[in-house]
């Protein structure tokens, strides 16, 4: 640093000092001398360093979901700007605060369960016949609940609608590049893609999306993980199940939910390329 | 000796040292990630692992066995046919190509032997590359923390890599057992295998449109009836894919390759289809799309 710099950086110090010690007097005697709280006067344990780490670290993460959630937010909201037309200015309060709400605790539940929060994790695993819904879900759902409430009638059956046809869609579109994968792997003839994509739509869970996520490779062989293999391997011919290895899938409910959970992980970690939108005035009124 | 510790002791005080300490974890990242059995992909969460345990492991880490390497890059076991192990693989690979061929326009055995006979020539042609490598590389051992040992490591980095491409192109295409398939075929089977080879390219290409729409699907908020038109006008205009290409990297590019598909879609078309606010969007995924044009001609995904 050069000299003229230090010196007029000492110079606003002195300055911040007198400017302190200004506002502590106009204070009044009373806020110098007033005592503590009684309840801060009981110290309070203080907080294991890991879990205050831990803590924060959830905390971070939770910032990243949030913000791809609010992608998802807005585009559920445009499909409700579509579908149902002018909306009072209360409603469309009501709904953008559902759905915030929503992006929110999602966010925060995935952080948790991304951070190996035990509590979390457990409540996670579910039963399989009624699996956990995804953050992007839970978002879509709560918008389609505001609606049903703020709006009603029609226009909220389209909205729920149209939400369960995306829903929908993904599925295909995760089957589909499941299958596509396969076929690269060991050229299927378009009755195995047929067969293969129908007992893929039969079986079908969040968790089956990690097999399309990167590669995995054992023995210079691509491996699916979390696809059943009783979808695929009846299927295929000898030569070709030797080529595709394809082990007995992994049923226990941890297994289930942590593929569960990279799956929901990739799904969000798709829109990254999507830049966070601009709020639209419509919505905050 | 005296220059090594002159690099060392000035690692954190000035740029260059602390550049060629990362260009050595990256060297070293490539060397674990193919100890692994494969080439990592530019954003591979792998490699990315692979960097902060070498990072960690330093020196231990920096001697690297080229024989090893080659074994490791063309998945084989050491022993005495291990020469042999991936051309078997390799054509068996193609095998799968003429197994379908066979189901689809029942083959007479003539016919599939011929078949056969250019699927072995094909993984034969693809693999002799390999044994080039180990010639020229068998029993060397490089130091990737000595300038010339990283030179000599990208030297062999992309003469492997360029051998592994010629290996994936064969298992999606052989070139002799295409040229085969079309002199032996009589007319009806010709036309059969024809119908099916455009089902599955557009099965595939399906498959990078759909990856794609996923992401339009929940960001500009489609109607179904507002997907189905934008779906549609990608499906009618399919890419040329080199699949194999596309497929070496697992899914990355499917959603890059619909969204470049889009970017050559006539605005015209496009923009009646979608309101202001989801135009602005889409914008935003055919400016991707335009932007990455030229690393999909690079990376021979696409054939133009």
């Amino acid at each position: 640093m050069t000299a003229p710099a230090a010196s007029s950086r000492a110079w606003w110090l002195v300055v911040a000092a007198v400017v302190a010690a200004c506002r502590a007097g106009a204070d009044g005697p009373s806020a110098v001398a007033a005592d503590p709280p009684r309840e801060a006067a009981v110290a309070e344990p203080a907080e294991d360093p890991a879990a205050a780490q831990r803590r924060q670290q959830v905390k971070q993460q939770a910032a990243h979901w949030e913000q791809q959630l609010h992608k998802v937010l807005r585009g559920d909201l445009e499909l409700v700007r579509t579908l149902c037309g002018d909306l009072p200015r209360e409603s469309r309060r009501a709904i953008v605060a559902a759905g915030e709400t929503a992006v929110k605790e999602a966010a925060l539940r995935m952080a948790e369960l991304q951070m190996g929060d035990q509590h979390r994790r457990e409540g996670d695993h579910g039963p399989e016949s009624t699996p956990p819904r995804s953050p992007v879900d839970a978002v879509s759902d709560a918008v389609s609940r505001s609606v049903a409430t703020h709006v009603g009638g029609p226009r909220a059956e389209a909205v729920a609608g149209e939400l369960a046809a995306r829903a929908g869609r993904r599925r295909r579109s995760v089957i589909h590049e499941l299958v596509a994968a396969l076929d690269a792997e060991v050229f299927l003839t378009s009755g195995q893609r047929e067969v293969i994509e129908r007992d893929l739509e039969r079986q079908w869970n969040d968790g089956m999306a990690v097999a399309v996520e990167g590669m995995h490779r054992t023995d210079g062989r691509r491996t699916f993980p979390g696809v059943p293999a009783d979808c695929i391997v009846p299927h295929l011919s000898p030569q070709q199940r030797q080529r595709l290895p394809m082990p007995d899938l992994d049923r226990r409910p941890e297994a289930l939910a942590a593929r569960r959970r990279q799956a929901w992980m990739h799904e969000l970690n798709t829109l990254n390329t999507v830049q966070t939108p601009a709020r639209d005035g419509w919505w905050s009124p | 000796m005296t220059d090594r510790r002159d690099e060392s002791t000035s690692d954190s005080g000035r740029g260059r040292p602390a550049h060629r300490s990362v260009a050595v974890r990256l060297v070293v990242a490539f060397a674990v990630a193919a100890q692994a059995g494969r080439l990592p992909a530019a954003d591979d969460i792998v490699a990315d692992a692979a960097t902060a345990r070498a990072g960690h492991k330093g020196q231990q880490r920096a001697h690297v066995s080229l024989d090893q390497q080659i074994d490791s890059l063309f998945a084989a076991k050491p022993g005495a046919d291990r020469t042999e192990q991936p051309r078997r693989r390799l054509f068996e690979a193609i095998q799968l190509e003429v197994d379908a061929l066979a189901a689809v326009c029942s083959l007479t055995d003539e016919q599939e032997s011929k078949c056969l006979a250019a699927a072995r020539l094909d993984a034969a042609h693809a693999t002799e590359g390999i044994e080039r490598l180990r010639q020229r590389y068998a029993g060397r051992t490089l130091d990737l923390q000595d300038p010339a040992g990283q030179a000599e490591w990208q030297r062999f980095h992309k003469e492997a890599q360029d051998q592994q491409m010629r290996m994936q192109q064969a298992a999606g295409r052989a070139e002799l057992l295409g040229r085969v398939i079309e002199g032996t075929l009589d007319a009806g089977q010709r036309e059969a295998w024809r119908r099916e080879q455009d089902q599955r390219m557009r099965f595939q290409w399906q498959s990078m449109v759909d990856a794609g729409m996923a992401q339009l699907d929940v960001a500009l908020g489609l109607t179904s009836a507002q997907h189905g038109s934008i779906r549609g006008l990608l499906l009618e205009q399919p890419l040329r894919l080199n699949l194999p290409r596309v497929w070496a990297t697992g899914n990355h590019f499917a959603p890059f390759l619909c969204k470049h598909a889009l970017s050559r879609i006539d605005h015209k078309k496009l923009k009646p289809l979608v309101n202001d606010r989801q135009w602005k969007t889409l914008g935003q995924f055919i400016e991707q799309g335009k932007g990455i044009t030229a690393q999909l001609k690079q990376q021979q995904m696409i054939v133009e």
